[in-house]
């Protein structure tokens, strides 16, 4: 008996090795069939399509597991003839089938079979790096640079790029912002089209635009985590409803103007207007003060006050994200923002992993 | 008593040219000068980051101020602001259409005098300032120049904190309120904006309860 089972197993060894080598790499285990129920007893994998599961595996199986995502269609006969019956989970006995076998049931009653579906694991996780307007091939994104570096650290993968090419004056500017849309079209093209698992998206300036409108109106999964550096709140691209984004945080400088122009004409025009008025009303108190109007000065000061913090507010609308966290920086310029000090300081409110 | 007061037609007649004088007497103008500006923004977190700017004001009505990656412009004179952006060497020159004047917020009263001190070896009236907004803010006035030397000021999770330091008087080279020749130029005119939402929220007051 131990000898006949020694050979037994020489014999599945072999089995599986053919089977393996035939169909599938050896990493590859979408199906693995037993002997005996609940997943006992010998076994081998398979993957793809097996015409004949051998003399050794012929009207064995009773039970079968299966990857995530992989089904299998086990047929009566070789080359996939006679009865057949399909299966999209693990089954730890094939009794529970009526078929073709010698007790009315599927068990010891396979002779070939297909897999479909699972393949490789997915990745666990996909970085998009995502540029900004005017240069779709910006230092920052290639596998050299620091921050590109600093990113494939963070989350132990190397990022993929996404370029959107109709970044010119034109194409992120009102009043149609037409590569901005078109770019959020493409991109959702391409995250749709990832491997099943996270996505994880970081962009800078515009790219972020992009983005936010890619999740808002056209991907049909969801993205992780959408991370935008110095990515311009524009109002006109901001609308009442979400984006399919499980966790969205904003880097913005303060002293970021490239990121204040790219916001909308209302925004620029509302800061321009309370900045005006304010220098306009500190020069009025000056003069009132001067020539002894006490009661104007003072009230033109608060007139230049008022018009400070508004245009301070219409600044801050350019900067402080709809949704998500908006993490705050005081003095970098819009490039500071795809460097790695500002990257490294993100992971808290980010919820980095 | 009464007779005392009764002034003649002469007299009533000189004392209106006197008036008419005074009044087309050229308002008084600020004195030029440039000083030093610490501008120390605090954040809502608690965060400060102090930046070194400059200021400049011509007589004529035109103010600079640098701040850390450019510089604002405004001309009263021409009714236009100006943005250097330092990095991009653009400028955005405003027009603003509506007449400052013609803008005045409902719910700003006059700033308050609390005290008196000094501010760099000057005199100065510290005056409080409630806004509209219930927030308080504070200018200190330095009295012989007229100018506001410090100011602390409210806005959207900010509080901003500016000084001027080594004030001196004396017109400023005129080419620091011209746009460098380098610079890219852009023109806007200001639109006329109603003036009920001068003040912003973060979002528009319509959006706040879809913000996720």
């Amino acid at each position: 008996m131990g000898k006949l089972r020694g050979i037994r197993g020489l014999i599945t060894f072999c089995a599986v090795l053919a089977l393996a080598s035939a169909v599938a790499p050896a990493a590859a285990q979408d199906a693995t069939f037993y002997e005996h129920l609940d997943y006992s007893g010998a076994s081998f994998s398979a993957q793809g399509d097996v015409a004949f599961v051998g003399f050794d595996w012929n009207d064995q199986i009773t039970s079968l597991t299966l990857s995530p995502g992989a089904s299998v269609t086990i047929y009566e006969h070789a080359d996939f003839g006679g009865a057949s019956l399909t299966l999209s989970s693990s089954t730890a006995d094939l009794r529970w089938f009526p078929g073709p076998g010698g007790d009315g049931t599927w068990n010891d009653a396979v002779s070939s079979l297909r897999v479909s579906g699972g393949g490789p694991p997915p990745p666990s996780r996909t970085v998009v790096l995502v540029n900004g307007s005017f240069n779709p091939y910006p230092p920052w994104m290639e596998p050299d640079a620091p921050e590109y570096q600093a990113i494939a650290s963070t989350y132990g993968v190397q990022p993929i790029q996404f370029r959107w090419t109709d970044s010119d004056f034109a194409g992120v500017n009102f009043p149609f912002y037409s590569g901005i849309w078109n770019g959020a079209s493409a991109l959702a093209g391409f995250i749709n089209a990832l491997p099943p698992g996270e996505i994880e998206v970081i962009t800078h300036s515009h790219g972020g635009n992009v983005a936010i409108l890619a999740t808002g109106f056209y991907t049909n999964r969801p993205v992780t985590r959408l991370i935008n550096l110095a990515t311009p709140v524009n109002w006109d691209l901001r609308w009442n409803g979400g984006l399919w984004v499980n966790h969205m945080c904003t880097a913005s400088s303060h002293e970021d103007w490239v990121q204040f122009i790219g916001s909308s004409p209302y925004q620029v025009y509302r800061f321009a207007d309370a900045a005006y008025d304010s220098f306009y009303w500190a020069r009025e108190s000056t003069i009132a003060f001067i020539e002894g109007r006490y009661e104007d000065a003072l009230y033109y000061a608060a007139l230049a006050t008022y018009y400070f913090a508004a245009g301070h507010d219409w600044w801050h609308t350019t900067k402080e994200e709809w949704w998500g966290w908006t993490i705050m920086f005081g003095g970098g310029s819009h490039g500071d923002m795809h460097e790695p000090p500002v990257w490294h300081a993100l992971p808290m409110a980010c919820k980095l992993p | 008593m009464r007779r005392q007061l009764q002034l003649s037609a002469p007299t009533v007649a000189v004392l209106a040219l006197c008036t008419v004088a005074v009044h087309a007497q050229p308002a008084a103008t600020p004195p030029a000068l440039q000083a030093e500006v610490e501008t120390t923004y605090v954040f809502a977190d608690g965060r400060q980051v102090r930046v070194p700017g400059h200021y400049y004001r011509s007589q004529d009505g035109r103010v600079r101020e640098d701040t850390g990656r450019g510089s604002v412009i405004a001309d009263v004179s021409k009714g236009t602001l100006t943005l250097l952006n330092a990095d991009s060497k653009q400028a955005l020159v405003f027009t603003v259409r509506e007449a400052a004047p013609n803008r005045k917020p409902k719910g700003v009263s006059a700033a308050v005098p609390y005290a008196r001190g000094k501010h760099e070896g000057r005199d100065v009236s510290k005056a409080r300032v409630k806004g509209p907004d219930g927030k308080e803010n504070e200018v200190w006035t330095a009295t012989d120049i007229g100018l506001m030397v410090f100011s602390r000021i409210e806005s959207a999770g900010l509080t901003t904190t500016k000084a001027l330091r080594k004030v001196v008087q004396g017109e400023p080279d005129p080419a620091v309120f011209n746009v460098p020749e380098d610079y890219a130029v852009e023109h806007h005119t200001v639109p006329a904006l109603d003036a009920g939402s001068m003040r912003p929220g973060l979002v528009p007051p319509s959006m706040k309860d879809e913000r996720r």
